[in-house]
């Protein structure tokens, strides 16, 4: 479980973080849900150590981030975080170097899954198939944890059938993921648990089947009643 | 391993280079020619405890009996602390480590038996001018290891542009701290020698004495005033000298006159101090002395003050001239003339180093080449015969014993 | 031990290009310079004896004779051994932010790498000291080979010979790049290195606080500099000496790893708890 309690964070005058805590549960998928520059980048960032929080805690299955949790929890950012100049082939042996956890029999399935080409120059690439190769880098390391940031955006339709196929795979089951997005119509079928932010705070955190089942609310109908009322 | 190739090669390429580099400068070293004093006529101890401060082929160079010290076989540390660092400055230094640091200029020490002292002129630095001169004294006492320290505002401060120490002794409790002062003002002759006169018991400046203020100047102006006494003696002699140089008398704001005209020498005047009785007295020094002093502006030569007499040497064409004055009785007490062998006469052409050691005169070549045969003699004082030469030698160029290019900037005595 | 060792290869790997193209550059120009300045001295030699008819021996008393000590001293030689420097110069800074700017953030990369983050820095410095340590290497094999080829092309009643040392020797920064002392040259770049680690800590102050970081990382650079210089700060500013030369250097020697160890401790802070992305 990923535990964030109490999240505060400025960017000079702005409060972009102001108490935010949630939860998000191994084998759950976790959306974080607001508009743009609500904070969600910078939760996932806060997450992974890559931008200091100002207050709060973050606990992953109770421990606090360290060097060795890198194993155990990979981060999607919404740009490829590999050397442009370098071949898919080169960056997967990038991964292969540093990580322990990186599984090169699920990124050569991934890697025909997405139909790439492994001699091919990450800056040669189009967008969508960018973005295949930067999810293959996250997906293909054995990791409990997945947090992606913004995986549908600015990326062809037929990409985004393909990258929304992967979260009902096997590639996903089990683990804890958590993504970020401003839109919810491609994955809310896919979706256990939703945190609504705005103004540096959770409007409101549910799961999904429960909002269903119980007020037969969908995610956009909770959305529309949180942000609008 | 293969995919790390470029850093390996590169790594290995440092290695191989820089390793090789400092292998080959560590082991091959320099071979350096090992120069010695050697006797060539009378007795080797005169030689024994000087060496020479040389330079060879731009490598600096201690000459001795014992062979040469080359700077570039020092330790590191070593050679940061400085190759020709005065030997006295560093035997103090190593005796008295506490007291003597940041005092590494022995114009500004005193020692004798009882006491190591030091004077040091302080001032402020504003706008590329000194002001607000004071001198800092020091004294150690060698048996009690007591220091004290005080300072005393130069009298008159506001009248110079900068004081400079030329000479610190101690008589009875008094210490006397010779200085050069420079006036604040347009004159042509600015400068002052001071003796201000310390005590040491009660820590106050007790006298401010200008040296030659009363002289009537014999002709023409008096362009500078200098002592005469050897910069590194530290304590012994009795007297002070002083040379007053006079100049001719002219108007520099005459606009006719050249703006790099220096006026013309007209001759000098020794003056004594004594220091224990602090005594100034104007010496008649012989004709004879006065007219080498006025070839001597020409030609090699030097005056030097030792165990209370003037020795006046020339290097003339067949040897030296050499007039010994005695300053306690007013007498010339020896005149000589030094042969020297005409194929060593190019010495006049090296500017010859000349110290008095021991009352014996040494005299050695500037510069050592293959054709000088005695690089290094030493004269009795009285009768002005060679008693010792002494040559450079190269020791490992067995048969061939001849050297080329030394140049000698100083003799020492350790 | 084995991640830091990658991650050097990883940044030597990366800058190979660069790198290359600057020691071509450097054994190009030395080469040419050599030849083209020995074949110019001997073509005015020719002409000024031949035609002019001026005997040997005045020739060389009015134009000297030709070595190394000339060519060491042209631009040919000064020329990429300045580049080098400043293409260094540049790289310290541009080790770090080229991770940062762009659409491809290497740098998050980088700092989720399972292994401690002072090993990202570690390694960047190393790779640093080594390409320095190459290029220094580069030339002292470039220093004979550049001595043949002026044997080659000047007769010899008009060059001087020198060797290595000789030639090292008797140029200024030759001698600063290439002392004749160990100690020295463990000096020199010791003090290369720590300002490099100085510069580090001012780049990861920037990077942690951006504007406020920039000013930051001036004024540690500053304490730095105060930290290192303090004694001869003090002996120039107070026109004292208290110390003799030897404490100074061990003085110094202290001061300079303290110099270095703060900035890599403040470095490794800043990298785990401050550095944004």
């Amino acid at each position: 479980m990923i535990e964030a309690k109490e999240l505060k964070k400025r960017f000079g005058r702005k409060q972009i973080l102001n108490g935010v805590s949630f939860t998000a549960n191994k084998g759950e998928i976790t959306c974080l849900i607001g508009i743009n520059g609500v904070g969600k980048t910078t939760i996932l960032k806060g997450i992974m150590n890559l931008t200091p929080m100002d207050s709060g805690q973050i606990l992953i299955d109770g421990e606090k981030m360290s060097k060795d949790m890198y194993e155990k929890i990979t981060f999607i950012p919404d740009a490829i975080t590999m050397i442009p100049t370098m071949t898919i082939a080169e960056a997967m042996q990038f991964m292969q170097d540093y990580y322990k956890s990186w599984n090169q029999a699920r990124a050569t399935e991934l890697l025909r899954f997405f139909k790439l080409k492994q001699e091919e120059k990450i800056s040669s690439l189009s967008k969508g198939n960018t973005a295949k190769v930067n999810l293959l880098l996250g997906l293909a390391l054995d990791v409990d944890y997945l947090l992606m940031d913004e995986p549908f955006s600015g990326i062809d339709i037929f990409s985004r059938e393909q990258i929304a196929d992967v979260f009902t795979s096997h590639l996903v089951e089990d683990r804890g993921v958590v993504i970020t997005t401003h839109e919810i119509n491609d994955i809310e079928h896919l979706i256990d648990k939703v945190v609504l932010l705005d103004n540096g705070v959770v409007l409101k955190e549910f799961r999904t089947e429960e909002m269903r089942e119980d007020e037969g609310k969908s995610v956009v109908d909770v959305m529309r009643e949180v942000y609008r009322g | 391993m293969i995919r790390y190739w470029k850093s390996i090669s590169i790594i290995l390429v440092v290695i191989l280079a820089i390793g090789a580099f400092y292998i080959q400068a560590a082991f091959a070293g320099k071979s350096n020619p090992e120069f010695a004093i050697t006797t060539k006529s009378g007795d080797e101890t005169v030689f024994k405890n000087i060496s020479l401060h040389s330079n060879y082929q731009m490598d600096d160079l201690i000459i001795s009996t014992e062979g040469s010290k080359y700077q570039d076989e020092l330790s590191y540390v070593d050679r940061l602390v400085g190759f020709y660092t005065n030997s006295k400055i560093k035997q103090l230094q190593s005796d008295y480590r506490s007291f003597m640091r940041g005092k590494g200029d022995i114009t500004e020490l005193y020692e004798d038996e009882g006491i190591l002292a030091y004077a040091e002129v302080e001032f402020k630095y504003h706008r590329g001018e000194a002001s607000d001169f004071s001198i800092d004294i020091e004294v150690l006492d060698k048996e009690s290891k007591e220091r004290s320290a005080f300072t005393v505002d130069v009298p008159e401060k506001k009248n110079y542009n900068y004081v400079y120490i030329n000479d610190v002794r101690v008589i009875d409790g008094t210490l006397k701290v010779t200085t050069t002062n420079a006036l604040r003002s347009d004159q042509f002759n600015s400068d002052e020698v001071h003796i201000y006169h310390f005590n040491l018991t009660e820590q106050t400046l007790v006298k401010d004495e200008i040296i030659g203020a009363e002289q009537e100047g014999k002709h023409g102006k008096l362009d500078y005033v200098r002592l005469m006494n050897d910069y590194d003696e530290l304590s012994g002699e009795k007297y002070l000298v002083f040379e007053m140089v006079y100049v001719e008398d002219i108007n520099l704001e005459d606009e006719n006159l050249h703006p790099d005209y220096y006026p013309e020498y007209i001759g000098s005047e020794f003056l004594t101090y004594n220091l224990e009785t602090g005594e100034q007295k104007r010496i008649e020094i012989p004709d004879e002395a006065e007219q080498l002093m006025k070839q001597m502006r020409d030609t090699p030569g030097e005056i030097i003050v030792n165990n209370s007499k003037l020795h006046f040497i020339e290097v003339t064409e067949t040897g030296l001239e050499l007039i010994v004055y005695n300053i306690e009785n007013g007498e010339t007490e020896s005149k000589q003339s030094v042969e020297i062998p005409k194929t060593d006469m190019d010495l006049q052409m090296n500017w010859p180093m000349f110290k008095i050691i021991d009352d014996k005169l040494y005299i050695v070549s500037s510069q050592i080449d293959r054709e000088t045969q005695s690089p290094i003699m030493v004269a009795d004082l009285n009768s002005g015969d060679i008693l010792y030469v002494g040559t450079v030698e190269d020791r490992d160029s067995g048969q061939e014993k001849e050297i080329y290019g030394v140049n000698i900037y100083d003799l020492v005595v350790d | 031990m084995k991640r830091y060792l990658k991650l050097v290869n990883f940044e030597i790997g990366r800058f190979m290009k660069i790198y290359l193209v600057l020691i071509g550059i450097t054994i190009l120009s030395q080469l040419i310079g050599v030849i083209v300045m020995a074949k110019n001295y001997v073509a005015n030699a020719n002409e000024v004896i031949f035609v002019d008819s001026l005997p040997l021996e005045q020739f060389i008393e009015q134009y000297g004779e030709m070595g190394m000590m000339d060519v060491v001293g042209s631009i040919w030689f000064i020329g990429p051994i300045a580049l080098c420097a400043a293409a260094f110069i540049f790289y310290i800074f541009f080790i770090w932010y080229r991770d940062w700017v762009g659409k491809n953030t290497f740098i998050y990369r980088l700092l989720m790498l399972p292994t401690s983050r002072l090993n990202i820095l570690l390694s960047k410095a190393t790779a640093i000291f080594i390409m320095v340590f190459g290029l220094v290497s580069v030339q002292l094999i470039l220093l004979p080979i550049e001595s043949m080829l002026l044997k080659w092309n000047v007769p010899f009643d008009f060059r001087i010979d020198m060797t290595v040392s000789e030639i090292i020797n008797n140029n200024s920064y030759l001698f600063i790049l290439i002392p004749d002392s160990f100690i020295q040259f463990i000096i020199n770049y010791g003090i290369g290195f720590m300002v490099v680690f100085i510069l580090f800590t001012a780049i990861l102050f920037e990077r942690s606080f951006r504007w406020k970081g920039a000013l930051l990382g001036i004024i540690y650079c500053a304490i730095a500099s105060i930290i290192f210089l303090a004694p001869l700060i003090y002996e120039i500013g107070f026109e004292a000496s208290f110390f003799y030369t030897e404490e100074i250097f061990v003085i110094e020697i202290i001061l300079g790893i303290l110099v270095t160890a703060m900035s890599i401790w403040l470095s490794k802070l800043l990298l785990n708890k401050k550095v944004t992305v």
